[in-house]
């Protein structure tokens, strides 16, 4: 499994797998159905070394903080004090006002 | 290393929990072997105190997890701290809850109100209620305060909490 996650979006042969793996075929394609079964990868058929064979893909997505990784709530000191009503507030916060303006300039809309 | 996280979000989010120091303990301990305070400030020439601080920061977060035994000579009680990656993603999760939770109460916050500004970029937009109370006069500059259309600032948020939605559901 943890081959098939390396092998990330491409994915890997399943031919291919088996040969790194030293199983013979009858095994690996059991283990490869069970992975989808368990909803862990996806199948897809592929022509590899001109025989049909399947790309075993991982549904696993890597780890990312693209989504936040500017979001000055990231590395607040207050991010658990931080509520409507509160001191911190992410309604009064200046700084996550800031970010949320430059998300609206990024996205091409007007800001004053 | 856990496949599904890289050394780019390992280190980020070091660097968010206990700073340069804390990277640089988490580049030592990436390998996954057991380290002791001590063995970290020899290879990283961060001083003990400061390395347990850190250690201490990742521990609150359960990236760090410590095995505790007696020294036979001191009878002291020794912990070896090792690093657990394969908790980084619930980490990075938990931040985008929090995040996301946010971002809806101000998004609803947006969506309630109307907002007056002064069309000065340094000065605070405010809320109806606000303008009336100060008689439609900027509380920074003093300048005349008029309408503001926040659906940009609507639109923004509300991208970023589908954004955010799509990936936790994920």
């Amino acid at each position: 499994m943890r081959m098939i996650i390396e092998a990330g979006e491409e994915g890997i042969f399943q031919s291919e797998l088996w040969k790194r793996l030293g199983i013979n075929s009858r095994e690996g394609s059991r283990l490869s159905l069970r992975f989808e079964r368990r909803g862990l990868i996806r199948r897809e058929r592929a022509l590899y070394k001109g025989r049909w064979t399947y790309r075993l893909i991982s549904k696993r997505k890597n780890v990312s903080l693209r989504s936040i990784a500017d979001c000055p709530c990231l590395l607040c000191d207050d991010i658990d004090k931080c509520y409507e009503g509160g001191t911190v507030s992410p309604i009064s916060c200046e700084r996550l006002t800031e970010w949320i303006l430059l998300l609206a300039k990024r996205d091409g809309m007007r800001s004053p | 290393m856990y496949a599904n996280i890289n050394d780019e979000v390992l280190y980020t989010i070091a660097k968010i929990i206990g700073g340069d120091e804390a990277v640089a303990i988490v580049k030592e301990m990436k390998n996954g072997e057991e380290f002791t305070v001590e063995d970290l400030a020899l290879r990283t020439g961060i001083r003990v105190n400061d390395v347990r601080k850190v250690i201490y920061k990742l521990y609150n977060h359960s990236l760090v997890a410590s095995r505790r035994f007696r020294n036979p000579e001191t009878g002291w009680f020794v912990f070896q701290w090792k690093l657990q990656p394969e908790l980084v993603e619930g980490f990075v999760q938990s931040m985008k809850q929090k995040i996301l939770k946010k971002l809806r109460i101000r998004l609803e916050y947006e969506r309630g109100h109307e907002f007056y500004h002064c069309g000065n970029p340094n000065c605070p937009k405010v809320s109806f209620e606000e303008a009336m109370e100060l008689v439609f006069r900027c509380p920074k500059c003093g300048g005349f305060l008029r309408p503001y259309d926040n659906r940009p600032v609507i639109e923004a948020l509300e991208k970023k909490v589908r954004e955010l939605e799509e990936e936790l559901d994920q």
